[in-house]
C-alpha cells in the first residue's frame, strides 16, 4: 500500500514545480535538480517498500479487560527475514486507541515486543483494526504501508464501582431475613470443602483445587469434587435491563450504573470461592450465567453484561421459568435494574414465595461507590525486546 | 499590550543535545550553507554585490547554529527584525533600479532582470527566518528557501564548478533530510527507550550515487520543449575560447578566458595523387566570419548592422551554376576535405589563401551536393545549404607555398570604402594618439617619412602607404614589448571605450583586443580594414587529418590595400583598381603560445577543460542531439578501444605475449580475490552466527572453566548429562552442593536461551556473571 505523507505531497509539488519551470524554459540545470528530486523519492519508496517483507504481528489479549481502566497488552512483532528492517512504524489501532512504535531496527530472526496500553471508555464489543506496519525510512518522504497482523475483536467488561462487601452481605442478610435482624452468611472453610457430594467432570469455571486427582488419573478425564451447597452463599442475580432514558452517548447511565453495580457484586461474590452464582439478565430471550465462583465465572459474568443491550424486560413468568432450574432454597434473590424493579421484584416473589430483593445503584449508596477510586494510572511507556528465534 | 509582550531575546534552558539532534542541527546549517554558496557562485558574475549578501548569510548562519537552543528572538522580535532586512533589501533593489549607469537593466532583459535580484532577497529571507523560533515545520520552511536559492542559481549558473558545488549541496541535502526523519521520530516519540539508529556514511554515499545515476538516466531521456535557456547580455567573467554559433566580439566582458578542446572540424589534407599531404603550414588561417561595424565596444556582422552608408546582406558574384568539381590550379595543387564536428555558424571555414582563379570559380565544392558557393560581399564563401555535422562537408583545393597573407583581387566597385573605415565619435581620441604613433615610428625608422608627407588635408593616408603603415602598427603592437598577450580580461576604466582602455592603460589582452585595437587604430588614419574570425593551426594526427580545436580559436584584422609597385622611376605606384585584402596578426605570437602552453602544462586546468566541456554539453547545452551524438561518440570510443586491445592481445610479438601474460595474471588476481572475498563473507557470517549464539556465551565460559579442572563434555552427553556428572563429581569439593547447583542452574538457563528462546534478561545476566566468577574461583 503506498504512502505518501504530508511532507511528500510537498516534495512532490516542489518537484512538479521545478519540472515545469525547467522544462518550458529550457533550464537543465533546474530540469536536472528536478530529477534529482524525483530519484529521491523514488529511492525512498523502493528502500521504504524492501523494509516491510516477511514482517508479522499478533496481539495477546489481556484477561479482563474493563472499560475505563488502563489496559496493557502485548504486540509481538516478528521478523522473519535474516536481514534488518529499518524505520518501521508499527501502528495498532481502533476507534478509542491508537498506539505506535518506530523501531529503529528489527534484527534479523528475531521478534520484538510491544506494549500497549489504553483505556476504553465504553464496554462491549471492541474491534481492534489489523496491526499495520508503516515505512517511510530513510527520509521520510514517500513510503509503504502494510497489515501485517489480523484484526482482533474484544469484549471490554463493564467499569466497575467500589462495593463494601461487608457492608453489601451484612444489607443483603437483612433484606433476605425480612425481619430485620442480621443473618450471618456461612463463611467458606476447608471443612466444607471436604463435605462431599459427590463428583463430576471438570466444566469450565472450576476451581482447579476441586480436582480430585486420583480419580482424574484413574479416569484419564479431569474429575472435580461436589461439595453440599451451603445456605447463605449463593446468589440469584436478576438483572432488569429496561431502559428509560437515553444519555447523550444514546445509553442510558442509570443502566450503565446499574450495569457497573451488579459487575461489582459479581466480582464481590467470585472472590469468595465455591459458592454458586447465577446471573439472569431479564431481555428477551432472558440470559442465564451461572456457576461456582471463581475467576472464569467472573469473566462469563461479566462478558454477558458487556454485551448486554438496553431493551425491555422480558415477563416475569418467563424469568421465573427459566430461573427456577438453578434455583437453590436458600439462594438470595437480588433483583438489579436502573430504576429500582420493585414490580419484578414482587411478581418473582409472589412466583417463588420467598423473599426476593430489589436493588438499584441510588439505593445502594451505604455500600457502593460508583465513582471509582482506583484512577487510571498511567503506565510505563511501551518498551521493546527483542527475543531470538 | 507591551506589558504582554515577550522580551525581544528569549534565553531558553539549555538542554543536552541529542546525538540525533546535534547531527541533524549541523546538517541544515551545512545543506542551507552550501545552497548559498551556490547561488553566491553562480550570481557573482552578474552582481559583484551579492558577496556582501553571502557574507552577510554566512555570519548570520553561523551565529544561529551556535546559538541555537541557547538564545533566540521572540516572534515579534523576529518579525521587526525581518521588517527591517526586507525594508533594506527594497531600498537596496530600487537603487539598483535607478542607479545612473542602468546596472542590469540595460544588460538584461524583463523579466530576466529579476532573477538576479531574487538571489539577494532569498538570502535576506533566510536569515530572517533563521532569526525565528524553530518548530519543525521551519525547518522545512529553511530548507525551502535553501531549494529556492539553489533553483535560482541553476537558472544562473555555467560552468562545471557549479555543478560541482550543486553535488555538494545534494548529498548534504540527502545527508540533513535521512537526519530529518530520525529527528521528527525523536522529537514525536522523546519518551520512548528505542535507540534510533544513524545512517552511515557508506550507505548514505551509495544513495547518493542511486539518485545521480537516476537522475541523469531521467535527465538525458526526458523530451525537450526545445527551448535553450539563455541569460541573454549577461556579461560573464568566464569565457572560453572559441567561437559560438552565432559568433560575435564583445570586448566588454572581464574576467578569465578559459581553453577549450573542443574538436570544431578535422580536415583531411590530401595531395593530388591521392596520398596524405603530412606538411601543412603550422599556423595556416581558417578563415570564417567578418565584422565591420564597430560600436560600444562590440563587433557586429554587417548583416545586422543597420548604419549608413553599410551594404547589408551577402551578393553573389560567383556564377550561380553548381560547382561540383573544383578548378584546375597546377600539378601540386593538395585539396582539403572538411568534416564539422560541432556546428559554428552559418560561415564555414577555408584555409587561407583562398585561391579565386581570374575566370571567377571558387576553389571550393560542396561533397556530396550539387550546391552552388557564393561569395559574399564580406569576401567570404558560403553555401547555399549548410554541411551537416559529423560528415565530410567539402573540399577545397589550393597551392603550396603561396602567400597566405594575400587574398585574390577584390572589386572596389562591390564595397562600400565608407564602412571599413568608419570608426565611433567615442575613439576621436584614438586619431590624435595613432598619429603621434606614426610620428614616433617615423622618428624610430620603422616608417618612410614619406607616410606623413603625403598624407591629405582630412588626414586619409594615400592608399600607397596603406600596407607600409598598417605592417608597422601591427609589428609595434605584436613586437614592441608595451603590449602583452593574456588570457585575462581586465579593465582600469569602465568609463571609456574598451579598446582605448587597452591601448592607454591596461596594455594586456587576448587576440579579439589587439585585432580591434589595430583594426580601428588603422580606420582613425583612414585605412579600410575589419575583424575576421576563425582558427590558427592545428593540431595534426600524423596521417593527413589536422584537427581545429576551439582552443585555436583567433582574431586577426584584413586590410584592404592596393598591390603596390616600384616604377622606373623609383616611386611608388599602384592600380587603383585592383585592391587585395592583406592579413595582419598584431596578437604577440610568441606570448600567445607560451600562454597556451603554460595552460596546457597545468594538468588540472587541461583536466578542468574536460570536466567542463563535458558538463556543458551534457548538461547545460544538453539535447537529444548531444545526447546522440555523444553515444554514438563513446561506442566508437569502445570500438576503438576493443580493436585496438584485440590486436594487441593477438599480436605475434613480445608486447603480445606480454599482454596476454598480463590479461592472464590479472584475471587470476580478480578471481583470487573473489574467492577471498567470498570466504571473508563466509567466515564473518558464521562468527557472527544467529542470534542466540552471543547469548549463550556464558555456557562457553562454563565449560571453559570446568575444562581446566579437567571436565569435558563426552561427545554422547548432553549438557544436562554433563552437568549432572560434574556435580556427582564434586560432591567430594569443599563446596559441592552449591557449586553442583550452579552448574545445573546454569545448563538449566542454557537449554531455556538456546532452545526456549527466552533470553537472559539484565538481572540474570548480572546473576549468572556473578555465579561464573563464583564458580571460577572456588575451581581455580
Amino acid at each position: 500500500m503506498f504512502k505518501l505523507p504530508r511532507e511528500g505531497r510537498y516534495w512532490l509539488l516542489a518537484v512538479v514545480v521545478l519540472f515545469a519551470a525547467g522544462w518550458i524554459k529550457g533550464i537543465n540545470l533546474i530540469l536536472l535538480l528536478a530529477h534529482l528530486m524525483l530519484s529521491l523519492l523514488a529511492l525512498n519508496w523502493l528502500l521504504a517498500f524492501r523494509q516491510l517483507h516477511r514482517l508479522s504481528a499478533r496481539r495477546h489479549a489481556p484477561a479482563m479487560p474493563m472499560a475505563g481502566e488502563t489496559i496493557q497488552w502485548e504486540v509481538v512483532v516478528a521478523n522473519a527475514r535474516t536481514r534488518s528492517p529499518q524505520g518501521v512504524l508499527v501502528v495498532d489501532e481502533g476507534a478509542d486507541h491508537r498506539e505506535q512504535w518506530f523501531l529503529s531496527s528489527i534484527p534479523g530472526a528475531t521478534e520484538s515486543r510491544l506494549i500497549a496500553q489504553a483505556i476504553f471508555p465504553r464496554r462491549g464489543l471492541y474491534r481492534l483494526e489489523p496491526l499495520r506496519a508503516e515505512c517511510l525510512h530513510p527520509f521520510g518522504l514517500v513510503g509503504r504501508a502494510r497489515i501485517i497482523g489480523p484484526a482482533d475483536e474484544w469484549i471490554i467488561l463493564p467499569k466497575m464501582g467500589r462495593l463494601n462487601g461487608a457492608r453489601f452481605r451484612r444489607w443483603l442478610s437483612m433484606a433476605t431475613r425480612g425481619d430485620g435482624r442480621v443473618h450471618r452468611l456461612a463463611r467458606p472453610s476447608m471443612v466444607r470443602q471436604d463435605d462431599l457430594h459427590g463428583l463430576r467432570p471438570f466444566r469450565p469455571g472450576d476451581s482447579p483445587r476441586w480436582i480430585h486427582w486420583r480419580t482424574s488419573a484413574r479416569r484419564n478425564q479431569k474429575m472435580v469434587r461436589e461439595f453440599e451447597e451451603a445456605a447463605g452463599q449463593n446468589l440469584i442475580i436478576v438483572f432488569d435491563p429496561s431502559c428509560l432514558k437515553h444519555g447523550p452517548a444514546g445509553l442510558d447511565d442509570d443502566l450503565e450504573e446499574a450495569i457497573s453495580l451488579t459487575a461489582a457484586i459479581c466480582n464481590e461474590w467470585c472472590s469468595q470461592r465455591q459458592d454458586q452464582i447465577v446471573l439472569a439478565i431479564a431481555g428477551q430471550p432472558v440470559q442465564l450465567v451461572s456457576g461456582y465462583t471463581c475467576r472464569a465465572t467472573l469473566v462469563q459474568l461479566l462478558r454477558a453484561l458487556a454485551m448486554m443491550e438496553g431493551q425491555n424486560a422480558a415477563p416475569a413468568a418467563s424469568i421465573a421459568a427459566k430461573i427456577s432450574a438453578r434455583l437453590s432454597a436458600d439462594a438470595a434473590v437480588l433483583v438489579v435494574g436502573a430504576q429500582k424493579p420493585v414490580r419484578l421484584a414482587s411478581t418473582l416473589e409472589a412466583q417463588w414465595r420467598r423473599i426476593v430483593v430489589s436493588l438499584d445503584p441510588s439505593s445502594a449508596r451505604d455500600f457502593y461507590d460508583e465513582t471509582r477510586a482506583k484512577s487510571a494510572k498511567p503506565a510505563a511507556r511501551p518498551v521493546m525486546q527483542a527475543v531470538g528465534g | 499590550m507591551p506589558s504582554e509582550k515577550q522580551p525581544a531575546i528569549i534565553k531558553t534552558d539549555a538542554k543536552p543535545r541529542s546525538r540525533i539532534e546535534s547531527l541533524f542541527l549541523l546538517s541544515t546549517y551545512i545543506t542551507l550553507g552550501f545552497a548559498c554558496v551556490c547561488l553566491t557562485y553562480a550570481e557573482i558574475a552578474i552582481m559583484r554585490q551579492i558577496v556582501y549578501f553571502a557574507a552577510f548569510a554566512g555570519v548570520a548562519l553561523i551565529a544561529s547554529y551556535l546559538l541555537e537552543g541557547k538564545w533566540s528572538l521572540s516572534i515579534w522580535a523576529a518579525n521587526v527584525v525581518g521588517g527591517l532586512i526586507a525594508a533594506f533589501a527594497g531600498v537596496w533593489i530600487a537603487f539598483q533600479v535607478q542607479r545612473p549607469d542602468g546596472g542590469l537593466m540595460i544588460s538584461l532583459p524583463f523579466p530576466t532582470i529579476l532573477l538576479p535580484y531574487l538571489g539577494p532577497v532569498m538570502m535576506i529571507l533566510l536569515v530572517a527566518k533563521l532569526l525565528r523560533p524553530k518548530q519543525t515545520a521551519d525547518h522545512w520552511g529553511l530548507q525551502f528557501i535553501g531549494l529556492v536559492c539553489v533553483a535560482l542559481s541553476c537558472a544562473l549558473a555555467d560552468d562545471v564548478t557549479f555543478g560541482a558545488l550543486l553535488l555538494l549541496y545534494v548529498a548534504s541535502g540527502l545527508w540533513s533530510l535521512a537526519l530529518f526523519f530520525l529527528y521528527r521520530q525523536s522529537a514525536q516519540r522523546r519518551s520512548t527507550q528505542n535507540v534510533l539508529a544513524l545512517p552511515r556514511a557508506t550507505r548514505l554515499a551509495i544513495w547518493a550515487i542511486a539518485i545521480l545515476i537516476g537522475s541523469l538516466v531521467l535527465f538525458f531521456y526526458t523530451p525537450r520543449s526545445g527551448t535553450q535557456w539563455q541569460l541573454a547580455g549577461a556579461n560573464r567573467q568566464r569565457t572560453t575560447v572559441g567561437l559560438s554559433e552565432d559568433p560575435s566580439i564583445d570586448l566588454n566582458g572581464t574576467g578569465a578566458i578559459e581553453l577549450s578542446s573542443e574538436v570544431v572540424f578535422d580536415v583531411q589534407a590530401r595531395n593530388r595523387d591521392g596520398t596524405a599531404k603530412l606538411d601543412l603550414p603550422r599556423d595556416v588561417f581558417w578563415r570564417g566570419p567578418v565584422f565591420r561595424y564597430y560600436r560600444d565596444g562590440r563587433w557586429q556582422n554587417n548583416s545586422n548592422a543597420a548604419t549608413p552608408g553599410m551594404v547589408s546582406g551577402p551578393s553573389v558574384i560567383a556564377p550561380g551554376v553548381a560547382n561540383t568539381t573544383l578548378p584546375e590550379l597546377g600539378a601540386d595543387e593538395f585539396y582539403l576535405d572538411y568534416t564539422l564536428k560541432t556546428r559554428v555558424g552559418i560561415t564555414p571555414y577555408l584555409a587561407q589563401p583562398i585561391m579565386v582563379t581570374p575566370s571567377g570559380d571558387l576553389p571550393v565544392v560542396r561533397v556530396g551536393g550539387t550546391t552552388a558557393w557564393r561569395r559574399n560581399l564580406d569576401s567570404t564563401f558560403s553555401p547555399a545549404d549548410h554541411p551537416a555535422v559529423g560528415r565530410v562537408g567539402y573540399r577545397q583545393v589550393l597551392l603550396p607555398n603561396v602567400d597566405d597573407h594575400w587574398s585574390s583581387p577584390v572589386n572596389l566597385q562591390r564595397l562600400n570604402l565608407l564602412a571599413l573605415q568608419d570608426y565611433p565619435a567615442a575613439l576621436q581620441g584614438l586619431e590624435g594618439w595613432t598619429r603621434s604613433l606614426v610620428q614616433r615610428l617615423i622618428e624610430r625608422g620603422r616608417l618612410s617619412s614619406d607616410c606623413q608627407t603625403r598624407m591629405g588635408m582630412d588626414g586619409k593616408t594615400h592608399p600607397i602607404y596603406y600596407e607600409e603603415i598598417a605592417r608597422a602598427l601591427e609589428n609595434y603592437l605584436a613586437n614592441s614589448g608595451d603590449y602583452h598577450y593574456s588570457l585575462m580580461r581586465e579593465r582600469a576604466d569602465t568609463r571609456i571605450d574598451p579598446i582605448l582602455d587597452f591601448l592607454f592603460n591596461t596594455r594586456a589582452g587576448h587576440c579579439n583586443r589587439f585585432a580591434s585595437a589595430l583594426a580601428l587604430m588603422l580606420r582613425v588614419l583612414g585605412i579600410p580594414s575589419q575583424i575576421v574570425l576563425g582558427y590558427r593551426g592545428f593540431d595534426p594526427h600524423g596521417d593527413g587529418r589536422y584537427d581545429v580545436k576551439q582552443c585555436h580559436a583567433h582574431a586577426w584584422v584584413e586590410v584592404l590595400v592596393p598591390k603596390v609597385q616600384i616604377n622606373q622611376q623609383h616611386r611608388l605606384r599602384h592600380d587603383p583598381e585592383t585592391y587585395h585584402w592583406l592579413t595582419l596578426d598584431p596578437t604577440p605570437s610568441a606570448e600567445a603560445q607560451a600562454a597556451s602552453a603554460e595552460a596546457a602544462g597545468r594538468w588540472w586546468t587541461a583536466s578542468q577543460w574536460d570536466r567542463n566541456n563535458l558538463f556543458k554539453s551534457l548538461i547545460l547545452n544538453f539535447t537529444p542531439a548531444n545526447r546522440d551524438q555523444a553515444g554514438s561518440q563513446l561506442w566508437e570510443a569502445l570500438q576503438t578501444i576493443w580493436t585496438r586491445f584485440h590486436d594487441q592481445l593477438l599480436a605475434d610479438s613480445a608486447e603480445g605475449l606480454r599482454m596476454r601474460t598480463g590479461l592472464l595474471l590479472g584475471l587470476a588476481s580478480l578471481l583470487l580475490t573473489v574467492v577471498l572475498a567470498v570466504r571473508i563473507a563466509q567466515y564473518r557470517f558464521w562468527r557472527r552466527g544467529p542470534a542466540w549464539r552471543s547469548e549463550i556465551m556464558f555456557h562457553r565460559r562454563m565449560l571453559e572453566i570446568l575444562a581446566r579442572k579437567g571436565w569435558s563434555p563426552t561427545s554422547d552427553q548432553t549438557p544436562r548429562e554433563f552437568t549432572k556428572a560434574v556435580a556427582a563429581s564434586l560432591n567430594t569439593h569443599a563446596d559441592g552442593p552449591a557449586l553442583g547447583r550452579t552448574v545445573a542452574h546454569l545448563a538449566q538457563l542454557y537449554y531455556r536461551v538456546r532452545f526456549g528462546k527466552a533470553p537472559l534478561c539484565q538481572d540474570e545476566q548480572r546473576k549468572v556473571t556473578s555465579e561464573l566468577d563464583y564458580l571460577a574461583a572456588k575451581l581455580a
